[in-house]
């Protein structure tokens, strides 16, 4: 939209509303939370800048920024290669112009939450992978954890360093209608995303750089240094510590960021056929001879890294690892079995952990969860079949999800019958509204919805980078975020306050 | 008595392969009625041996190659003791099903009572059952499970060579035929439907003529273990319709045969492999040596902190 | 750096060298034709066909240019064709994105996949030289990429190692091919094909400039082995590969670096001192052959030493 010359000269500042003729003409709110306005109109105060400078900004100037965006991304290579024998094409990720704002004190919370949670679920790993107290009393089925696939029996017993089991964490958290974030999932085994939470902030930065400076946004790049220190940490004696990033290779779609974050952290990336085991110790093949290996930050599934102790296909792995792992002269990070406690019925329980390990009321919640496995909660669901999202947890038998409100009667009666003849099987949710963001969207400004992952190191420590991938639905009215799926991502900016 | 055990496995290679990695379960395990007085394990190529105890308590040997070897030769020898084993009493008490419960069965019991790799619950599983008769049972536990052995026994025939040592047991059980390998894992997937931990045993028979046992000499055997909360763990070999007793040499337990295979491991080379095994089994008299093995320590014993009922108290001291 | 990545960078630049070579070698010989009688021609493709291939006979029968050409360029069959050679050196720069530079990548795989579809037969009546000079400035362009835009550190060593004993035993093939025995059979080789001998190795004007344009057999011998400033001659070869070999695995064991410097050296010290005089009574094939099987042991002994070893022997 053109503004006058006259107000461009004049630099009139005539904020608009959504809905009316100006920026936000085609803003249309909904009953989802929007991130920068309130249902009123209103822009949130931490949305106030960008408000400001959009309304200075041509949407011709939109554009152009937009297009430097994406140049950027490819001129780095940041993108997604799909190889053919005859071709490639290189794919990005779209990344959206604006960035997503969050008030400093509300991160302060999610800061907490976060650190409480990772810290329960390390506490309930080391439980369940030594004594099992909590399966004793029963606060978590038992069959849960040993039928699940994830559970490593082979980690029992084993001693990790500092007790962290989970050093590298991606949590995904959803902001309800009524403004609360609350937790989708966590992602303990090998989460990915950090790489453009870095490349939005870089080309997004550029795109504003007189707010970013002036909205005070706190920094991410020390995200790879923190990562180091992380790793680091974990090793057993601090002098010289050799860490590499173990990589499936270049034909895996999250490569690039195994590569950029060996390189931003001044390490090698490596794939299973560079290392070797002798004597119980992981060495690197270099030009300069075997190099010992003392930390091993993989980016590989649990079933791949060793096929003496796992899947014994795997060409992926370095057999031998496990063992040295065992023996304590090799630290592998996130360690193998983390992924039982990010199963989608093992999240229903985690509320109820963190008060268990820590005493503690949960900061953060979980989107409300109902386990079909215990009675109370199968009546409710099947009372209310209309209104909730049914997901099958279990590896074998449970198949299918319901969308409630979407399906029709005889789906919901025929669903009904499958809850009642495997209720351990499912879990129900209710539907949300993923909060929407402002983004920009073929020349105009429009809302479509997001989610939060930010990134949780523990090891020594815990930290958080200030900022996190939200991924966002390009496509109206959608609220599937997947890169896969149409979805995009946007910067994400923590102001200082 | 005395057993004096000498294992030998042979792998060659159709072309020199390098960066040999291997796990061993060979020794034998010291609990209940045996002992294990003396054990070495030689490797050819000579190389340095590793060992830590997994999570069922075996113990297991590892190491690594790194030249060039066209030849992997490995030798285990033992010698065991295995004192006399308590009679059992001819059934287990009728209500001997309702112990199974939180209150007898421990952790270490619950993970024998899911499905595992080769013990999955199939519909060729589920054929066999109806066909037997061997839904749930309702004579005693003792009973029910020593009429699963002598069902297996009598409904298949012991075959070499039908079934291989990756064969789910949908193949043994459509064939009719297979090895003792097999018969373990259809007889430790009836009884866990019973809501029995059953768990497979590999290890060695001391054969004697007499005894015309239809598992080969020359080869590790395989039995089951399930366990009745009034007698803890006991021995079933369904390939020879007998209970393990005297005659049986434990070396690994686990939830079936992928928990316990003798040796496991990975080479680099483009080449085929040859395995070879040759196994004796001799009473001997007592060894002179001094005892010098991988002492297993029992991975974590939680702590019991809840008492026992007077009624479990009981029958444990009737042991 | 790892063993593996090594591996790749080396490879890549022995493919983009040879690549490089073969491209030119048809463009000259293309262009050259149009001044060249028909019999000439034809012999001077049979040369072209030796030089690629590592045949101790020259071909005989008769050449269908287009057909020579297409087997040389475009057949994915033939394991040294140029398509075969860039595609190969695609597959090990993809490996190693990371150490080669993002602008190196793109231009390595637009080219391929720019010639991957084409077929000769669209472009021949026109200009087909046109093509293969194209590629050759391509292949330059890339080459300056990496001299400017990649560090100076290992990974650029073993890019340089696998450029030049590449070029090592091209330009000794090609002399092989128009001073050795097998140039005895056949019609001497007259003033043109000299001429075209050292446009093989882009080295007319620089041959005129050292020497004018007397163009002399012996002359031609000498530049093309022995001068010391000329990037396509065989001493200037040898001369980065051993530069290249001191500035690689600086951490590995001084025995390990010795081995291959010690072979370098050898191979130097023949082409630092070497006469063209002695050379030219009839021992200059041996003095060939025997340039090419060094960098043969020095390609093996750095597989040996730093990417290839098994494990066992550094331990």
């Amino acid at each position: 939209m053109q503004h006058s010359a006259l107000a461009d000269a004049l630099r009139l500042v005539e904020p608009t509303r959504p809905g009316e003729a100006g920026a936000y003409r085609h803003y249309s709110l909904g009953a989802a939370y929007d991130e920068m306005f309130t249902p009123d109109g209103d822009v949130r105060p931490c949305y106030a800048e960008l408000n400001r400078s959009i309304a200075q900004i041509s949407s011709e100037e939109l554009k152009r920024r937009q297009q430097a965006c994406e140049l950027s991304f490819l001129h780095q290579g940041i993108t997604f290669t799909v190889y053919g024998d005859n071709q490639s094409t290189e794919r990005i990720i779209p990344t959206d112009l604006l960035p997503r704002i969050i008030a400093g004190a509300e991160w302060a919370r999610l800061e907490a939450g976060l650190k409480q949670r990772i810290l329960a679920l390390n506490l309930f790993l080391h439980d369940i992978y030594s004594d099992g107290r909590v399966l004793r009393d029963g606060l978590v089925p038992r069959a849960l954890i040993y039928g699940s696939k994830h559970y490593r029996r082979e980690m029992r017993g084993l001693s990790v360093p500092r007790g962290a089991y989970v050093n590298v964490c991606g949590t995904d958290l959803v902001r309800r209608e009524d403004g609360k974030f609350v937790v989708l999932e966590d992602n303990l085994r090998v989460p990915s995303g950090v790489s453009y939470m870095l490349a939005n902030r870089d080309v997004v930065r550029r795109a504003f750089p007189t707010i970013f400076r002036t909205a005070g946004v706190r920094a991410i790049e020390h995200y790879p240094q923190d990562l180091l220190a992380t790793l680091k940490s974990l090793a057993a004696f601090q002098d010289d510590v050799s860490i590499v990033v173990l990589s499936p290779g270049v034909f895996n779609s999250a490569y690039f960021e195994h590569a950029f974050l060996a390189r931003q952290m001044g390490v090698e990336v490596v794939e299973g056929r560079d290392l070797v085991v002798n004597d119980n110790v992981v060495y690197a093949r270099t030009t300069s001879g075997l190099k010992r290996v003392d930390v091993i930050y993989r980016r590989i599934d649990d079933d791949f890294v060793d096929p003496l102790a796992f899947r014994a296909e795997s060409t992926l792995g370095v057999p031998g690892v496990f063992n040295a792992y065992r023996a304590g002269n090799v630290v592998i990070a996130n360690a193998p079995g983390t992924g039982v406690a990010d199963d989608k019925a093992v999240y229903a329980y985690v509320p109820r952990l963190i008060r268990y390990y820590l005493s503690e009321e949960p900061i953060l919640e979980n989107v409300e969860t109902f386990l079909c496995r215990e009675a109370k909660s199968l009546s409710h669901v099947l009372g209310n079949l209309d209104k909730l999202v049914v997901k099958a947890v279990g590896e074998s038998g449970g198949y299918g999800m319901l969308v409630g409100p979407h399906a029709t009667r005889a789906e919901r009666e025929a669903f009904a019958e499958r809850l009642k003849a495997d209720p351990e099987n499912y879990i129900a949710q209710p539907t949300i509204q993923l909060s929407t963001a402002p983004c920009f969207i073929d020349g105009e400004i429009e809302p479509r919805h997001v989610d939060l992952r930010p990134f949780i190191l523990h090891g020594e420590e815990t930290r958080i980078a200030p900022g996190a991938l939200t991924r966002v639905a390009l496509k109206r009215g959608s609220l599937v975020v997947n890169s896969s799926q149409g979805g995009g991502s946007k910067d994400t900016w923590v102001l200082n306050q | 008595m005395f057993y004096s055990i000498r294992h030998i496995t042979r792998f060659r290679y159709s072309n020199p392969v390098r960066e040999s990695v291997m796990e061993l379960k060979m020794q034998p395990r010291s609990e209940a009625a045996q002992a294990l007085r003396n054990f070495q394990i030689a490797t050819h190529p000579r190389t340095q041996l590793y060992a830590y105890t997994d999570h069922f308590g075996n113990a297991v040997y590892h190491f690594n190659i790194l030249r060039e070897h066209s030849e992997l030769r490995l030798d285990a020898q033992s010698v065991v003791e295995v004192n006399q084993f308590w009679p059992l009493p001819a059934a287990a008490d009728s209500l001997e099903w309702q112990r199974y419960n939180p209150l007898n069965l421990k952790a270490e019991h619950y993970d024998f009572l899911g499905v595992s790799e080769f013990v999955p619950q199939s519909p060729e599983l589920m054929d066999f059952i109806a066909k037997r008769g061997l839904e749930k049972p309702e004579e005693d536990t003792l009973t029910a499970l020593k009429r699963l052995n002598s069902t297996i026994y009598a409904a298949f025939d012991y075959e070499v060579g039908i079934t291989e040592v990756h064969s789910p047991i949908a193949h043994a059980l459509k064939e009719g035929r297979g090895v003792c390998q097999d018969f373990a894992h259809i007889m430790i997937a009836v009884a866990r439907g019973w809501g029995v931990p059953a768990r497979y045993v590999s290890g060695y028979l001391y054969h004697r003529r007499q005894d015309k046992d239809r598992s080969g000499q020359d080869a590790t055997h395989a039995w089951v273990e399930a366990f009745l909360p009034s007698f803890g763990w006991v021995g079933f070999d369904p390939t020879n319709n007998i209970m393990a007793a005297e005659r049986h040499i434990r070396v690994a337990v686990g939830r079936d045969y992928a928990d316990v295979p003798p040796t496991r491991g990975t080479f680099k080379g483009d080449s085929e492999s040859e395995l070879a095994v040759s196994v004796s089994v001799e009473p001997t008299s007592a060894p002179l040596r001094h005892e010098e093995f991988l002492r297993v320590a029992r991975p974590m014993s939680p702590p019991a902190d809840k008492p026992s009922s007077p009624e479990s108290q009981y029958y444990q001291q009737q042991q | 750096m790892l063993s593996r990545v090594a591996d790749n960078l080396y490879w890549m630049s022995r493919y983009l060298e040879r690549a490089e070579h073969t491209s030119r070698l048809i463009a000259v010989k293309l262009e050259a034709m149009i001044e060249q009688s028909r019999e000439d021609s034809e012999a001077s493709w049979r040369r072209v066909v030796a030089c690629l291939s590592s045949e101790p006979h020259i071909p005989s029968g008769p050449v269908d240019p287009f057909l020579v050409s297409q087997a040389l360029a475009f057949d994915r069959f033939n394991p040294s064709s140029l398509i075969t050679s860039l595609r190969l050196a695609r597959d090990n720069g993809r490996q190693v994105r990371e150490q080669i530079s993002t602008e190196m990548w793109n231009r390595l795989n637009r080219l391929y996949l720019k010639l991957a579809p084409l077929n000769l037969a669209t472009v021949w009546n026109e200009q087909p030289a046109h093509i293969f000079r194209e590629i050759v400035e391509e292949l330059h362009t890339l080459e300056g990429t990496a001299y400017s835009t990649m560090r100076h550190g290992e990974a650029w060593h073993f890019l340089e190692l696998g450029r030049y004993i590449e070029r090592a035993q091209l330009v000794s093939r090609v002399l092989e091919i128009h001073f050795g025995p097998a140039s005895h059979s056949g019609s001497a080789l007259n003033y043109l094909d000299w001429v075209v001998l050292l446009r093989f190795c882009t080295a007319f004007e620089a041959y005129c400039k050292v020497y004018t344009a007397n163009i002399r057999r012996d002359r031609i011998a000498e530049f093309l082995l022995f001068d010391a400033d000329f990037p396509h001659s065989v001493r200037f070869a040898v001369e980065r590969i051993s530069e290249a070999l001191g500035r690689v695995a600086k951490g590995a064991p001084a025995a390990r670096r010795a081995a291959c410097e010690r072979l370098a050296g050898r191979l130097k010290a023949s082409v630092d001192f070497g006469q063209i005089e002695d050379l030219m009574g009839g021992t200059i094939d041996a003095f060939l052959a025997n340039v090419r099987a060094q960098c043969e042991q020095i390609h093996e002994a750095v597989y040996t030493a730093y990417i290839g070893y098994d494990a066992e022997t550094v331990l």
